[in-house]
């Protein structure tokens, strides 16, 4: 995101309804032509950074700026930034026409200029010819889209969007999350977007911003924030991890020594730990490997264990292990061609290792 | 099952005898009566006849009608001048203030409204409460002309029918969705214009439903125009009361009633035909 100016600036930003603080000190800046999530669980303070940005809220301290001018005292009418609702919020008495064309008819544009520009963006999210129907003859869908034009028709500095894909069906949803996708990248307009669902985050974002009880607990683009979680609250947040106990037993030159669930084994951290440190060490579930006692690659294997349950999922089988010390893991394997053989039983031992160096080793705390 | 049908069909039966004998009998027998001549010893006689209608087109009448509907749309329009304020601030309101705005729109229901309209003489009469604060204050010298007049007739009737405007209007605001007015902010509508083109348009329905609960019962209320108005001003209602009780011309009456209720009628259904047309058709 560099080289880049900040179309949006957050300052020491913190916001408190009567004695709740639902955001603590949040600063941030987003790059102009920008798609950033913030990702986290409901209450910890999204949404309430969203409506600031809008200007629905104003901070009880800190600023904001957009496009380099202080915003807290501009009312939301007055600001270039447009919303896409979760519940859409449209004008039930107005029809698809009416909707879009309110901002610009707010704006007092020209009678002409305004149908040529609702009837474009229109066609650009598929409702041509729907323009006469009211919202509650449209599927939710289509709900979403008229949504979608009513904001972007307006042409905002920055587009905010609160979980606007949540009441759709999964389908729609993951089809809706290329289109906004590639809106964005088309339009070049910066979108900040709200949502508790990892996977969505992922597909669309930039950048991810995790939020958890009015802290911005890890940013980064989402393959930084998968692969190397900061702390314990965003691992487990951001898709299904397996969390070991260790504790750190000694030093080699290219690893740690520990012991880990009862067992000796090798850790890759990027950063020290003294001796006698007890740790946490984070393994996704497709970053582990299964093998049967008899193979080859068992040897170097951790831990030893027994197959608890396999779920067929088309591409993959999701494997839970009981490893010894009772630890029950979850693996993934995936089909392919050569390795014909994943076809595990309940019951049947296996053993347990890892692809050398990505785990992530956490302080315990 | 059966038990339950027998409990539906014997509870309907009920009804129906209650509304055929206390409802649709007399409202057949005011048509009947409307043709019918008067007899002053028996009150009517059984001879067919229209004069009961004709006399309608009398001046008289016709001026009696006329400041009737003055009358009851002002009353209404007052309602609603007074009401819709009451009730966006009502809605709006915290959870405990909006229960203690809302008791004291009903509190007054608890006593006949009769009764407050004397409460009423006892504020607007020349030596009043209204009055005599005035001139203790020295902001008059002589009692104000108060009671017996059209204004007290108004207040009268104003004062009786708010309820009746403010509660649609406060049912129809507290559905009125906040996410859409920040929408109509968020799309650059100061306050004025997220009135008029989301505020005002959304709540029209209970604009409409305070009006006819104000403006059709405002036609009737005919003890208020005698008490307050000191029967100076011939209204409809009390004209079909003193063709009941002092002139004992039963047909005439009868006659008045059952045009007031095809006027009333012919209201409700450019109601329904209005409120249609605001679901189909765009505004604005």
């Amino acid at each position: 995101m560099t080289g880049r100016e900040p179309i949006i600036d957050i300052r020491n930003v913190s916001m408190r309804f009567d004695d709740t603080l639902v955001l603590d000190d949040i600063s941030l800046s987003i790059a102009n032509g920008e798609f950033l999530t913030f990702l986290g669980p409901s209450g910890c303070g999204k949404t309430t950074l969203l409506r600031l940005l809008a200007g629905f809220e104003s901070p009880t301290s800190g600023d904001i700026f957009i496009n380099g001018q202080r915003m807290n005292d501009v009312p939301p009418h007055r600001r270039e930034v447009n919303t896409v609702f979760q519940s859409y919020a449209l004008f039930p008495h107005m029809t698809v026409f009416e909707n879009v064309a309110f901002g610009l008819r707010r704006k007092k544009l020209p009678a002409s200029e305004i149908k040529g520009r609702v009837a474009e963006m229109l066609a650009l999210v598929k409702l041509e010819g729907l323009g006469g129907r009211r919202p509650a003859q449209l599927s939710g869908g289509q709900q979403q889209r008229v949504a979608l034009a009513r904001a972007v028709v307006n042409r905002p500095l920055v587009l905010l969007l609160d979980e606007p894909l949540s009441a759709l069906d999964f389908k729609l949803r993951t089809q809706m999350q290329m289109e906004l996708k590639h809106l964005q990248r088309r339009l070049g307009i910066t979108f900040v977007f709200v949502t508790h669902d990892q996977a969505e985050a992922f597909a669309m974002s930039d950048r991810v911003a995790v939020m958890s009880s009015g802290h911005i607990t890890q940013r980064g683009t989402p393959q930084e924030i998968y692969e190397n979680p900061q702390n314990l609250f965003v691992a487990s947040f951001v898709g299904e991890i397996n969390i070991l106990d260790a504790v750190i037993t000694g030093h080699a030159p290219d690893h740690l020594e520990a012991t880990i669930e009862g067992r000796r084994g090798a850790l890759h951290s990027r950063r020290d730990y003294p001796d006698g440190q007890r740790v946490k060490v984070l393994l996704r579930p497709e970053d582990l490997r299964l093998s049967r006692p008899e193979d080859p690659e068992a040897a170097e294997a951790c831990f030893s264990g027994v197959i608890k349950e396999c779920t067929y999922k088309g591409a993959t089988v999701d494997i839970q292990v009981e490893i010894e010390g009772g630890k029950a893991l979850q693996a993934t394997e995936f089909f392919n061609e050569d390795s014909e053989d994943i076809d595990y039983r309940p019951g049947e031992p296996v053993r347990v290792s890892w692809v050398r160096g990505w785990e992530t080793v956490l302080p315990d705390d | 099952m059966t038990e339950t049908s027998l409990f539906k069909r014997l509870s309907i039966g009920v009804i129906s005898l209650w509304l055929v004998f206390f409802a649709v009998v007399p409202a057949g027998l005011v048509v009947i009566v409307s043709f019918l001549s008067r007899d002053p010893a028996q009150l009517v006689a059984p001879v067919p006849t229209f004069e009961n209608y004709t006399r309608f087109f009398d001046p008289v009448f016709y001026q009696v009608f006329l400041d009737s509907l003055v009358l009851a749309l002002s009353t209404a329009l007052a309602c609603l001048a007074v009401g819709y304020p009451f009730a966006y601030i009502l809605a709006r309101s915290r959870r405990r203030a909006k229960s203690l705005m809302l008791m004291l729109v009903i509190i007054p229901f608890w006593t006949s409204s009769l009764i407050r309209t004397y409460a009423l003489i006892i504020l607007l009469k020349a030596n009043g409460v209204v009055n005599s604060l005035l001139i203790a204050l020295g902001l008059i010298d002589e009692p104000l002309m108060m009671l017996y007049t059209d204004g007290a007739v108004l207040i009268g009737l104003v004062y009786s029918l708010l309820p009746f405007m403010i509660l649609p209007l406060y049912a129809q605001m507290e559905k009125l969705d906040v996410s859409l007015l920040e929408a109509a902010s968020d799309l650059y509508a100061g306050k004025v214009a997220r009135f008029f083109h989301v505020t005002l348009p959304l709540t029209t329905p209970g604009i409409v439903a305070g009006f006819m609960l104000t403006f059709l019962p405002s036609f009737c209320m005919f003890y208020i125009p005698d008490l307050l108005g000191g029967a100076k001003t011939m209204l409809v209602g009390n004209l079909i009361k003193n063709q009941f009780l002092t002139s004992r011309d039963w047909p005439f009456g009868a006659a008045a009633s059952i045009i007031l209720t095809v006027l009333m009628v012919v209201l409700l259904a450019v109601y329904r035909q209005s409120s249609r047309r605001l679901e189909r058709e765009p505004a604005a």
